[in-house]
């Protein structure tokens, strides 16, 4: 499991909180909290799409999704959202740039930015960065300049052990323990990245021939409370160092101490087994280095341990004078090597063939959906004859980050493939698009004309509408307070008594009744009034609603207009051959790559081919020897 | 003679932990020219794709939480004008980058102009593992500008569990 560093989201926070007291500032001395966030839209501005797009960046990174981050911020860097003066971007970018395994680019960056006249905490940032990059690349030298001087003086305190952890590792391959051991003191040793250190400085140590000191760092690391399958394995690893160790000291019940610390059922059992084993018969207990090689034979034979113990448990029955038992396990061992010979044969033809490098990478990644820079697991999944026998060769650093990069290689000519199928969609699409608006976009905008006209005196009868209502209530005119039943009632009445026809009894009784719905129009006129400037709100609302509506289509029959006349379609066309030509170059070195794999992986198997054959020699010479033994009455001599 | 070969073999293979790996000169600069072309290809086209796609007045949705937030989100539901415009499940590795300041893209597309209604549903865990879904709309008027909604799940920790804030961006 990959550790992402967390600065990031601490970067990406910082930029949050800093545009958000920008909003808050622009919101006019607004403090915008939790429940007091404008509900209206604000405008969007350069900080605002920032936010926006760095976060999607953020986003992108921490998912896994490396490159659609690396290619967020080179696209926002073409809309001018980001540049040299962006250094949270642009300290990504170059973090970005050294993953992909761009490193010019990366150190580009970082130049430019220390050329800046920016915050010590962002420079002392920068400069880790840089020297990342140089350790990266093996230049030691460069690297150790930055970590020891003063330019990281203002480093974040959470952003320190990764400077001590590199500055040791610097100093451990320079051959000075002391001063890597000081700087690894503050590292915490539970980590994995100073569990990693401790191991190495132990390892570095023995071979400098500070054993004493070496033995006491791996034992540190052997200790380590239990952790997560990589720290359990990495416990595993300096116990059996420790234990080979004490065993070419000769000094055989440390070795067993140590060996005993080894978990059974880890990755480093079959090499504690057979450590384990000859512990005990260094010290002359052939009996109790038996059952242990014995349980290794029952293993794997493609595993060199398990090969070695092979021709070590016969030749402890044979000093147990056990000659019946190591005849029969020496000529077990002779079939056992057989048939792990014509095994190695196949995986050669295997490994040779055209899908073996495919046939590593894990089944159940969909390489198309696949982020090009995502980390896969390596091998996990990989079967096959000729897997059992490289083991060694995935556990090597080089053949691993080669398999790295070639999987990267991978997925982006998949990238670069779909990019091919989508051209013609794209062109496709522009054409449709630009048929359909030739015939469509003559009638559209006249027909836009006499909507915006529309609309213009809708607007303005609204307006008048709401500037023409009184602002108090005035019964003298009865029909501008009535609602819709009264109004017909009283234009009714009206009618009826202005039309004089009736006797004036019956004129009595319409004039009472006229007076009885006028003190109904009165007694409601003050609702009544509050929902007709409700419905004129509503009204101007609407109005507005269809200007931002139409103004809308305006502007799409704008971009339509430039859409037509633009050069996009010579512009998609152009990068067909830049397609093809980015494929015919994946191609190649995939190919290249691919080869330089597979001749990793021959390598290995021919060396094994090779020591095969060694034991499969001494496992015939042994039972020859013995046969002869048997017929001279015990007068064979071993060698 | 045989014990000692065995003990040199078994800790030959315990080696450090190699940092630094070379490679192939020509081959390693071949890779990063092909590298910086594939890039500049993959921003190009992206750009183009969005000139023929999403012309001046595109709207994006997008998401947000708290950082550090002790709630997780397990997945989110969104449809515009009663129509289901986007869905995600997100995984660990996703969730873990919205809490370190990460804001997602749920939606980026041409919609139409006028009144909308964004609704969002959300299913989550509070901190006691407790499973919930909560569902919030959201009114905005669409212009002639591109129209950016930022929808933020924050915590409520009196409830345990997460309360929406809209964010609204016009040109």
């Amino acid at each position: 499991m990959r550790r992402l560093p967390c600065r990031l989201g601490a970067m990406a926070l910082g930029v949050l909180m800093a545009l958000t007291s920008a909003s808050a500032q622009e919101s006019s001395t607004r403090l915008v909290l939790f429940e007091d966030i404008p509900l209206g839209p604000l405008p969007l501005g350069l900080e605002e799409q920032r936010y926006l797009a760095f976060g999607e960046a953020i986003f992108d990174y921490y998912s896994d999704h490396q490159f659609a981050a690396l290619s967020g911020l080179k696209v926002n860097q073409v809309r001018g959202l980001f540049d040299e003066h962006t250094e949270y971007a642009e300290l990504l970018l170059g973090e970005l740039f050294v993953n992909y395994g761009l490193p010019a680019q990366a150190e580009e960056i970082f130049d430019r930015l220390l050329k800046q006249d920016i915050l010590s905490r962002t420079r002392a940032e920068t400069w880790l960065h840089k020297a990342d990059l140089h350790y990266r690349q093996g230049q030691y030298g460069a690297a150790r300049d930055i970590l020891e001087s003063n330019r990281l003086r203002d480093l974040k305190p959470e952003q320190q052990p990764r400077r001590q952890l590199m500055l040791a590792n610097i100093l451990i391959s320079q051959g000075e323990f002391r001063a890597a051991t000081r700087e690894l003191d503050a590292v915490d040793p539970n980590s994995v990245a100073g569990a990693y250190a401790g191991y190495n400085i132990g390892v570095a140590m023995i071979r400098a021939g500070q054993t004493d000191t070496g033995l006491a760092r791996l034992d540190r690391v052997a200790g380590l409370p239990p952790g997560d399958e990589e720290i359990n394995a990495l416990k595993d690893r300096a116990a059996l160092a420790m234990g080979l160790t004490e065993l070419q000291r000769q000094r055989s019940d440390q070795a067993r101490a140590a060996l005993l610390r080894i978990r059974a059922d880890g990755p480093f059992s079959n090499e504690a087994l057979m450590a384990l084993g000859l512990a005990n018969y260094e010290r002359g207990a052939a009996r109790a280095a038996l059952p242990l090689w014995l349980e290794l034979v029952r293993r794997n034979p493609a595993h060199e341990s398990v090969q070695e113990a092979m021709l070590l448990a016969p030749r402890a029955y044979e000093d147990l004078g056990a000659q019946t038992q190591a005849l029969a396990g020496y000529r077990f061992a002779a079939e056992q090597f057989r048939n792990a010979l014509r095994d190695i044969e196949q995986a050669i033809r295997s490994v040779d063939g055209a899908g073996w490098l495919a046939s590593l990478t894990p089944a159940q990644v969909d390489s198309r959906s696949s982020d090009p820079m995502a980390w896969l697991t390596r091998f996990g999944t990989a079967r096959g004859a000729q897997v059992m026998y490289l083991h060694a060769l995935f556990a090597e650093r080089g053949f691993a980050e080669n398999y790295r990069q070639y999987q990267q290689l991978v997925r982006l000519r998949d990238t670069l493939a779909r990019h091919q199928r989508e051209l013609p969609v794209l062109l496709a699409t522009l054409s449709q698009r630009q048929q359909q608006l030739d015939g469509i976009l003559p009638r559209i905008r006249a027909e836009l004309v006499a909507l915006r006209q529309q609309q213009q005196q809708l607007s303005d009868r609204t307006m008048l509408l709401a500037m023409g209502m009184p602002r108090q209530l005035d019964i003298d005119t009865p029909e501008d307070l009535a609602d819709l039943p009264q109004l017909i009632m009283w234009q009714r009445i009206d009618a009826l008594l202005d039309s004089g026809r009736g006797g004036s009894r019956q004129r009595d009784r319409l004039a009472r009744l006229r007076g009885l719905l006028l003190w109904d129009i009165a007694n409601q006129a003050p609702e009544q009034r509050q929902r007709q400037e409700q419905d004129s709100a509503a009204l101007r609302t609407d109005a507005e609603l269809i200007g931002l509506r139409i103004a809308a289509l305006e502007q799409l029959v704008r971009d339509a207009s430039l859409a037509l006349r633009s050069d996009l379609g010579a512009r998609l066309n152009a990068q067909k051959q830049r397609i093809d030509r980015l494929l015919a170059d994946a191609d190649s070195a995939i190919n290249d790559l691919g080869q330089v794999l597979k001749n990793d992986a021959l390598r290995v198997l021919a060396l094994q081919r090779v020591r095969l054959g060694e034991h499969l020699a001494e496992a015939h010479l042994s039972a020859a020897r013995l046969q002869d033994t048997s017929a001279n009455g015990g007068r064979g001599d071993r060698p | 003679m045989k014990i000692r070969h065995v003990l040199m073999v078994l800790a030959a293979m315990l080696g450090c932990v190699q940092v630094a790996v070379a490679q192939d000169e020509g081959l390693s600069q071949r890779i990063q020219t092909l590298k910086q072309g594939v890039l500049d290809l993959n921003r190009d086209l992206t750009l183009l794709e969005e000139e023929l796609l999403y012309p001046s007045s595109q709207a994006a949705f997008f998401l947000s939480v708290d950082v550090g937030t002790p709630i997780r989100l397990v997945d989110v539901n969104l449809t515009l004008n009663g129509q289901h415009v986007g869905y995600h499940f997100y995984t660990d590795a996703e969730f873990d980058a919205l809490t370190k300041g990460g804001i997602q893209r749920l939606y980026t597309g041409n919609i139409q102009s006028g009144r909308n209604v964004l609704e969002a549903t959300i299913t989550g865990y509070d901190p006691r593992g407790k499973d919930y879904q909560k569902t919030t709309s959201y009114t905005f008027d669409k212009g002639p500008g591109r129209k950016l909604i930022e929808l933020r799940v924050v915590d409520d920790l009196d409830a345990m569990q997460h309360r929406f804030e809209f964010r609204e961006w016009e040109e």
